[in-house]
């Protein structure tokens, strides 16, 4: 098990969506990036992430913070570089560090 | 500054911040196909004429959007209805209603396609050509107006919208794509009638102007049928938002009520490695959590079970879930509902349609109750809790019997549920039956608003258990649906009149203007009543120009067994 936090930029493409979708977007790009998450058990099981404050619909940021739970170990370099080439324009991994 | 720019300027400053949903009207979603706009002779904008959410959960767009964006001349954008608030602020600020990748108004396209899935988004249709810059009535429009398409299940009746399209596609699209694309390769600049009278020549295409007799299309070789693989992934919650694989085309029930199986048929399977290998690619091209296969009777592809187990254990490790709509009972084992239910408990989805043996055999429905009940114990004894149920009131020869059916059908689901889980729900959905054109039951009578409120009164009155819900759909909706479903000409007057009373988006109860409808009725002096009549077999029907395979002959016959 390892935390990796990353900031990620809302960029103008993006404003418009909402906190939640967004996190729906993330997860997405999570799973075509295939990265190694941890689930949650339980029912419903879902990706281990804790998400920052939620930004206001409409607005725009360069550094948007949430951990991502991971199964295993994973350079931040290397997660970053898989996520930015699976995320949808207008979001950006700029930094990840293990926490 | 372009127009472009001024109107970027407006949405961005002005608009986008004061509509709900902005997210509705941005677009660049992943997988969406932006193409240059001066560079790209054959401009298509495709629409399914409701919401964004609604409309982008429609897989005919998404096929649609796929091929023709395999062109490298043609592009294909997008636009949905607005939600009032964005209707207003596009008035108000003076602009068109523009498409989601260029932002180009629907006026400066060469062809905008509108699926037709269903009769309360008429209203839209006829808003979206007005907000589009579009004259709403075909025969109004000039020579650099663009075409307009109809598509879709509701063509095959489509005289009620006639008098806003300039041409419809009567069944499967995408082979006739491609011959269009190309007439309009070789017709670019010319003239509207010498357009559309080539386009009259492809098998398939009805022309209302030129009143031509058409023969339905249909894909023979449906595996190797070009299936989007990069489907466009919302941001906002689309009302289907998973993974779609279509497996099966028609049906081979013949249920005696069902439009979409008497329309679609013959029945066509896409092979089993070819319905993994599109799993596979959808699946890794959008990160989905859930993978739906779907067609009109899934149970009934010929290996489910070994293609719901080998998807369902490889994908089981990625978390990612399977569900299988449109199952019948009896082909439902034990196991099969497990293999649906391994990552997240699912929900079962069951339309018996008629509460009592004898009516289901009126309507030809092909379902026993033993078929019913054994289905339904599998899905608990696997581990799912939540069954739905379908019923339509207002069959012919329904009585009360038939209704107090339907409450100790879904009465005894619901204990054979106690027995195996606390959890156990059961939702019974009751629609209107809706005589639907080309089907063995396009002559009936459709009940009226009345007696639909008072048959619902009865079933909810005897269905009040704990963990037993019912809903129904909204008699003045399922009026309108029966009016223009076996509507005619005279009723495009009655859509432009309803649309400038006010009414919008019909199809979402909260916005469906009924009284104003009635006024539109009135002004036109068009009695609504009388497109739910029974009908003489022998007397022509507005349809009849529509011929899909299927003579009228043998829908008769089929009427009359039973
Ligand atoms: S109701 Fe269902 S099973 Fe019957 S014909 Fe229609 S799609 Fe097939």
């Amino acid at each position: 098990m390892q935390r990796i936090k990353v900031k990620y930029t809302k960029g103008e493409a993006v404003k418009y969506i909402s906190h939640r979708d967004l996190m729906r977007t993330f997860q997405r790009a999570i799973r075509r990036a295939e990265l190694p998450m941890a689930y949650s058990q339980g029912f419903n099981p879902h990706m281990k992430i804790s998400w920052g404050q939620a930004l206001k619909v409409g607005a725009t940021s360069s550094g948007e913070e949430a951990i991502l739970q991971i199964d295993g170990w994973l350079k931040p370099a290397e997660l970053m570089a898989k996520l930015n080439e699976k995320l949808p324009l207008g979001i950006e991994i700029v930094d990840a560090s293990v926490v | 500054m372009c127009y472009n720019s001024i109107m970027n300027n407006i949405l961005e400053e002005k608009i986008l911040p004061n509509v709900m949903k902005p997210a509705r009207y941005v677009g660049n979603e992943l997988n969406a196909v932006h193409k240059d706009w001066d560079k790209t002779p054959i401009r298509v904008c495709l629409t399914y004429p409701d919401t964004y959410e609604i409309g982008m959960s429609n897989i005919g767009i998404q096929i649609l959007y796929y091929i023709l964006n395999q062109g490298p001349d043609v592009l294909a954008e997008r636009v949905f209805a607005p939600w009032p608030d964005m209707e207003e602020q596009l008035i108000s600020n003076n602009l068109p209603l523009f498409s989601l990748e260029s932002r180009k108004p629907l006026d400066q396209f060469d062809l905008l396609g509108i699926s037709l899935g269903h009769e309360l988004t008429y209203t839209n249709i006829v808003n979206m050509l007005s907000l589009g810059n579009i004259p709403v009535r075909a025969k109004d429009r000039r020579d650099k107006d663009p075409l307009v398409m109809g598509g879709g299940p509701c063509v095959f009746n489509p005289t009620p919208v006639e008098a806003f399209f300039d041409f419809f596609v009567i069944g499967e699209a995408e082979e006739i794509l491609p011959e269009m694309v190309d007439l309009f390769r070789k017709s670019k600049g010319e003239n509207r009638e010498l357009k559309i009278g080539e386009l009259a020549k492809i098998p398939g295409i009805y022309v209302p102007s030129l009143k031509n007799k058409v023969k339905k299309r249909f894909i023979k070789d449906f595996s190797n049928t070009p299936y989007p693989t990069k489907p466009i992934i919302p941001f906002i919650e689309a009302v289907h938002d998973r993974a779609v694989v279509e497996v099966m085309r028609g049906c081979k029930w013949g249920c005696k009520f069902c439009q979409a199986g008497w329309t679609t048929r013959p029945v066509r399977e896409r092979q089993m490695d070819k319905v993994i290998e599109l799993a596979d690619q959808i699946l890794k091209n959008t990160g989905y959590e859930e993978l739906s296969l779907v067609s009109l009777s899934t149970s009934d592809y010929s290996k489910i079970s070994e293609l719901a187990r080998t998807l369902a254990r490889k994908y089981e490790k990625k978390r990612i879930n399977m569900s299988l709509p449109s199952m019948r009972t009896n082909t439902f084992s034990v196991e099969l509902a497990k293999d649906v239910s391994r990552v997240r408990p699912s929900s079962v989805t069951l339309a018996p349609e008629a509460g009592t043996q004898r009516l289901r055999d009126v309507i030809g429905k092909q379902m026993s109750e033993e078929d019913i009940l054994q289905g339904v114990s599998a899905a608990f004894t696997a581990g799912m809790s939540a069954i739905k149920l379908y019923f339509m009131i207002g069959l012919p020869t329904e009585t009360d019997e038939d209704l107090l059916g339907i409450c100790q059908l879904a009465k005894k689901i619901l204990s054979i549920g106690r027995t195996k889980t606390k959890r156990a729900r059961v939702t019974v959905n009751l629609a209107t039956f809706i005589p639907k054109p080309h089907t063995p039951l396009q002559w009936e009578r459709q009940i009226t608003i009345e007696e639909t409120l008072a048959k619902q009164h009865l079933i909810k009155d005897n269905l009040k258990v704990r963990n037993l819900d019912v809903r129904w759909h909204q008699a003045e909706a399922s009026f309108l649906e029966g009016v223009f479903a076996r509507g005619d000409q005279k009723l495009a007057a009655v859509i432009e009149a309803a649309w400038q009373l006010g009414c919008r988006l019909d199809a979402w109860s909260e916005h469906l203007k009924f009284d104003l409808w009635q006024k539109a009725f009135a002004e036109c002096r068009i009695d609504p009543h009388d497109y739910l009549k029974a009908l003489d077999p022998k007397a022509p029907l507005a349809w009849d120009f529509i011929d899909t395979g299927i003579p009228k002959e043998v829908l008769l016959r089929a009427a009359n067994q039973g």
